[in-house]
């Protein structure tokens, strides 16, 4: 199986003061192409720098990350925000939609990026959204949506371009049991259909059987790997 | 990202805080217009100036008068009396080897009387060279310029019918001596009626004054051609053949002289000349020619010269005009400066989103320029729609005005303020660029943002 992103020895330090925080302490990890990979541990493990690392968001301190064989640590401001529109769609815990647009004008926003015309990107736009059955919420301001539709919104605008990874910061942090399986089901089912990467950071217990793999951080270190059944038949699949 | 969906979203986010885009465009308009009415001030000045000086003649053209400052070194006449200074042929001809000269011609002045029908007239007659006429720019609006081989043809000035009056009328009272000013229309046609000209200034009074009681002679004339209007100098002349102007007046000279004297005529070459007029081939030339005309040792005089020191005045005057206007504008700018700051504080969130999911630094560096040069823009345009309202009022309420005060001096189409198409157009791209300044700071600090933390602000 392809690895598409591999992480080697990663550290990063915060220094605060005279103290310093190990948030990742010599991480290493190699990710295959089609895999759902939860990242799992307690709050302050790391879990969330890690994945800013791996979107480039944040420089590590020591080590390296390649991402499709692409530094990601070494690359410039003009280059990263070209990677991540090429490679990289974002799920955050807090949505993070833009409260001026639409639901739908949302979506089309990475799609405007990278300079589709407005019919293209419209069309797609409300495919995307209604696969995430919001077809009647298309003109609706984030402040009228509930944080499962908004969430869903995020969903479809990380999704629109098709990226092959898709990096989601505990997107079910803000939400109930019955929504957070709703949602998960979502990104399993949509990364599942467009033979997509999933990176994933979750607290929550319903979120974990999606996983093929769960990886339990703690204090910056990877403690183990724990590899479901469903993550051995794909690998044998794919050999 | 697509040029048209950068500006659909730049307008889309001053559309969202309107009542701060309307402050900080209001400020542009300020701005602009202050600029523009300044300068428009100052180019009404300045095109008011050229009208006047286009009226007393052309430009490329150079008068030349005699040294008057060396009256010690000036000529003596006879038991020496001081002989007015005068220019001689040989200076003319040292003229005519100053390169870039066109034309050169000596004038000979004197006065005439004419009569023409009922109607009598002194004249200012001035000899000149017949092909010199056209070069000297002397445009007829009737008939024809004097041809070289012309004798007693003249071509009168336009205003020439208000130097003739009524003798009669005179002696009822009814108009002033000598002048019959403007007044009635008077049934005189220079080109076809017959017209007969004297030096004896005596000629068709009641009571001839004490001459030598030689009687002058009477020469019939011609009149071939009536000059251009709107000329102030050639208005009120007659323009004669040189050559032949100055044999008839060294003939009447002659002829009432006192038979001891005994004078000689002398030929044109001989006669010295009050004034001479140079044409230069292009105005440019007109400065250089003039200071070898100096050179030579005789006054020179041209339009070209004053313009160019009133241009000078000028420069300096819009200078000031402008700079009084730049202040504002440049408050204005910095106005919209201080609004989109404020954008990037508001809206730090947003920028930090937008670039994880996929903006590049130039979609987000384009979004705030060209948010503060449409705001500059708009400014600029609604700026010139107001300038063009404050011209008019000034050229309409503001003209009356000071005329009531007696500053128009009786010029009717005086322009207070004038705009030219180019000053709007470069105020409207002006302005468009203030706000791509103003906003060139606001728009590198918002890509310097670093998306995390951006992302993390509330
Ligand atoms: N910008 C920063 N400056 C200093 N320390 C930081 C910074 N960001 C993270 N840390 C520290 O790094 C460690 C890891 O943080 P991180 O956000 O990755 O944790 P996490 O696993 O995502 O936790 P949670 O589950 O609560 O989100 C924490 O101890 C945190 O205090
Ligand atoms: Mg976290």
């Amino acid at each position: 199986m392809e690895t598409i992103i591999k992480i080697k020895d990663l550290k990063k330090v915060y220094r605060m003061g005279q103290e310093k925080v190990y948030a990742l302490n010599g991480i290493n990890l190699e990710i295959k192409k089609g895999e759902i990979c939860c990242l799992y541990g307690t709050s302050g493990s790391g879990k969330t720098t890690l994945l800013n690392m791996v979107a480039g968001l944040e420089k590590p301190t020591k080590g390296s990350i390649l991402v499709k064989n692409i530094p990601v640590e070494k690359l410039n401001e003009v280059q990263l925000a070209k990677f991540r529109q090429k490679y990289v769609g974002f799920i955050f815990q807090s949505y993070n939609l833009l409260p001026n647009l639409t639901a739908l004008e949302n979506v089309c926003l990475p799609l405007i990026f990278k300079g589709y015309p407005k019919k293209v990107r419209e069309k797609e736009a409300v495919k995307m959204l209604k696969a995430v059955g919001l077809g009647d919420r298309l003109n609706h301001k984030p402040n009228q949506m509930s944080g499962g539709q908004q969430q869903r919104v995020s969903i479809a605008r990380a999704f629109v371009e098709k990226p092959e990874i898709i990096l989601a910061d505990e997107p079910t942090g803000n939400l109930d049991t019955k929504t957070t399986i709703e949602i998960m089901e979502l990104i399993a089912g949509m990364a599942e259909k467009y033979g997509q990467t999933v990176l994933l950071v979750s607290h929550d217990s319903e979120a974990l059987p999606y996983a093929d793999r769960i990886v339990h951080i703690r204090d910056g270190v990877i403690e183990n790997i724990e590899e479901k059944e469903k993550y051995k038949l794909k690998e044998c699949a794919n050999k | 990202m697509k040029i048209f969906d950068i500006i659909r979203m730049a307008l889309r986010n001053l559309f969202r805080s309107k009542v701060r885009t309307v402050l900080t465009v209001l400020g542009i308009v300020i701005g602009t217009t202050a600029i523009i009415i300044m300068l428009s001030l100052g180019i009404a000045i300045n095109v008011s100036y050229r009208e006047q000086m286009s009226r007393m003649g052309s430009l490329n053209v150079i008068n030349v008068h005699p040294n008057y400052e060396n009256i010690n070194t000036g000529k003596r006449g006879r038991n020496d009396v001081w002989v007015e200074p005068t220019i001689s042929q040989e200076e003319l001809d040292k003229i005519k080897q100053i390169p870039n000269v066109e034309a050169v011609t000596p004038f000979y002045q004197t006065s005439v009387k004419m009569e023409i029908g009922k109607y009598l007239g002194y004249v200012t007659i001035v000899g000149i060279e017949p092909d010199a006429m056209e070069a000297l720019e002397y445009k007829a609006a009737e008939g024809r310029l004097l041809n070289p081989d012309d004798k007693l043809q003249i071509v009168f000035g336009s205003n020439m019918k208000d130097q003739f009056y009524n003798p009669k009328e005179m002696r009822r009272g009814l108009v002033f001596y000598g002048y019959g000013g403007p007044g009635e229309e008077k049934d005189i046609n220079f080109l076809e009626d017959r017209i007969n000209m004297t030096f004896d200034m005596s000629y068709g009074e009641r009571y001839p004054g004490s001459q030598t009681g030689k009687k002058p002679k009477l020469y019939k004339v011609e009149g071939v051609g009536i000059l251009e209007e709107g000329n102030w100098e050639t208005a009120y002349q007659a323009y004669m053949n040189i050559h032949e102007l100055v044999k008839l007046d060294q003939e009447y000279k002659q002829q009432q002289a006192n038979p001891d004297q005994k004078i000689r005529r002398r030929k044109t070459e001989e006669v010295g000349f009050q004034q001479a007029k140079v044409k230069v081939n292009e105005i440019k030339n007109v400065l250089d020619v003039q200071e070898q005309i100096r050179a030579i040792g005789l006054n020179a005089w041209s339009m070209a010269e004053s313009l160019e020191s009133a241009n000078k005045t000028q420069a300096v005057m819009q200078g000031v005009l402008g700079g009084i206007g730049a202040i504002s504008l440049l408050v204005a700018a910095i106005g919209i400066a201080n609004t989109m700051i404020m954008a990037i504080y508001e809206r730090t969130k947003e920028i930090g989103i937008m670039k994880v999911i996929g903006a590049r630094i130039k979609d987000i560096r384009r979004l705030f320029l060209y948010e503060a040069s449409m705001i500059g823009f708009i400014g600029g345009v609604i700026g010139i729609a107001f300038s063009f309202g404050v011209s008019y009022f000034l050229n309409t309420v503001g003209v009356r005005f000071l005329g009531g005060m007696g500053m128009g001096m009786g010029m009717t189409d005086t322009k207070l303020s004038i705009i030219p198409v180019w000053l709007a157009l470069s105020g409207m791209i002006f302005s468009a660029l203030i706000g791509l300044i103003s906003g060139f700071f606001p728009a590198r600090k918002a890509t310097k943002l670093s998306a995390l933390s951006a992302i993390h602000t509330e």
